[in-house]
């Protein structure tokens, strides 16, 4: 049966941020609680990018300790080589929106949703995802709130998230892209997913603004932003890039984020067909996890320049 | 009473009564003289009054005049300004053409410039990834 709702994340067992997987499994227990409350059928794609060989997958991990997304998830673990393949910014640690094509291209879902590890959605958007018929190609937003760092989240619920004595900053999403923290929140319809071609993969220097350069991809398409009309939660952690943008050294900085200085809202992209290694060999490992194994047929050209574009202004707007 | 009349009357003389009468009349007349004195100078005040205002209205008729023969000199200067004018708003509305055209090319080349330097990006990128995979086997 067709899920209403795809998550896709991605992660691997590496302790990025300290503590990784605790923040993880949190945050997806949690969601994945509350959208089975409110009966919204659900999948959960993970995608675990080039995880670390002497570690347990991060798939492992999670269903042992939240089994009750055994039967929701889904993990697809891609072969490390890829990355080397890929990347065309050798100090760029993950290629975080190229894994995440990978579950968007391979999502069920009539609807996906491209997150993060360490979100919670919070009772409104359950409710609208729950109650109302999402449109077509629209891409929704949701503003972020920032969970302070420190807070007990061992028993998390809608009431303490909430609560804004537990609150830090929250980023305000205005039109006509409504970005900001755009990664952590990004819903659209799969085949409008699969319309744009998943987020930039021609670009692979930055980490960084391949979030709302996809916004500007969806916006050039005649595609709709609006803001869902309530938040998600973040849960702070160290390495984030709210809490390290001004402090961290340029090479944690690169390794994190890659070229920040990237023209994300001038620039555009027009993937391959086989985005998303559709072309990557699949080996199953067990009942939820696939293995992509590396062939140099699903690697994408290191250089292809007629896919690097210009945005289409639209009308009302000369730029975006 | 008329023959005592008569008899002063010969002699030159008036009766009392006439004497009066005569008297009364006199004064009226003076009265009469002086109002008459008082009018005429007072016409004459308002006939100077109104020979200055003929005057001034003859010399702003006759300016009027001056002004009327150079009226059509004046439209004719006035349609060449008009026409002037009308060239140089239409000389400013090419100009401002222009310039909205030569921003927009400027944009668009800043656009195009934007979009090479990340194709130079990505070439440079791909020459060092390419250069490090060379190298490794060696």
């Amino acid at each position: 049966m067709t899920p209403t709702l795809s998550i896709v994340v991605t992660g691997r067992n590496d302790g990025y941020g300290g503590d990784f997987n605790s923040r993880f499994t949190r945050t997806l227990a949690f969601n994945h609680d509350r959208l089975t409350e409110h009966g919204v059928g659900h999948e959960i794609i993970l995608v675990e990018w080039a995880p670390t060989p002497d570690r347990p997958r991060l798939a492992d991990v999670v269903v042992e300790s939240v089994p009750a997304v055994r039967p929701v998830l889904t993990s697809y673990v891609v072969d490390p080589r890829y990355h080397e393949a890929c990347s065309l910014n050798p100090r760029l640690a993950y290629l975080e929106y190229f894994a995440k094509n990978v579950g968007i291209r391979r999502a069920r879902g009539r609807a996906i949703l491209a997150t993060n590890t360490d979100i919670y959605l919070s009772r409104g958007v359950v409710e609208t995802i729950a109650n109302t018929s999402l449109a077509t190609r629209t891409v929704y937003r949701a503003t972020r709130t920032d969970v302070k760092l420190g807070t007990d989240e061992s028993h998390v619920d809608w009431d303490l998230l909430d609560d804004p004595r537990n609150h830090t900053t929250y980023k305000t999403i205005q039109p006509p892209l409504y970005a900001g923290a755009s990664g952590d929140f990004i819903l659209l319809d799969r085949d409008g997913f699969h319309a744009l071609r998943g987020f930039n993969e021609v670009y692979r220097l930055a980490r960084v603004g391949m979030d709302v350069n996809f916004l500007v991809k969806a916006y050039s398409s005649g595609f709709r932003i609006t803001d869902i009309g309530a938040p998600v939660y973040h849960t702070s952690h160290v390495g984030s890039f709210r809490t390290t943008k001004h402090v961290a050294s340029a090479d944690s900085a690169e390794a994190s984020w890659g070229n920040r200085d990237w023209p994300s809202r001038s620039v555009i992209y027009e993937n391959p067909d086989s985005w998303g290694l559709r072309d990557a060999p699949a080996r199953t490992l067990d009942e939820r996890t696939t293995w992509l194994d590396f062939s140099w047929d699903a690697v994408p050209p290191l250089v292809d320049l007629r896919r690097i574009v210009l945005p289409a202004a639209r009308v009302g707007n000369s730029t975006v | 009473m008329g023959l005592l009349r008569s008899l002063l009357g010969a002699v030159g003389l008036a009766s009392a009564g006439r004497a009066r009468t005569l008297e009364t009349r006199a004064e009226s007349a003076d009265q009469r003289a002086d109002e008459l004195k008082r009018a005429i100078a007072q016409a004459r005040e308002e006939t100077t009054r109104w020979k200055a205002k003929a005057k001034e209205l003859t010399e702003r008729v006759a300016k009027a005049e001056q002004a009327a023969e150079r009226l059509p000199k004046v439209e004719r200067e006035l349609q060449q300004w008009k026409t002037r004018d009308e060239k140089h708003v239409a000389q400013l509305a090419e100009v401002r053409e222009r310039m909205l055209r030569a921003e927009r090319a400027a944009a668009l080349s800043q656009e195009h410039l934007t979009a090479t330097e990340s194709k130079l990006d990505v070439i440079e990128a791909a020459l060092n990834v390419l250069d490090r995979r060379t190298r490794r086997p060696l």
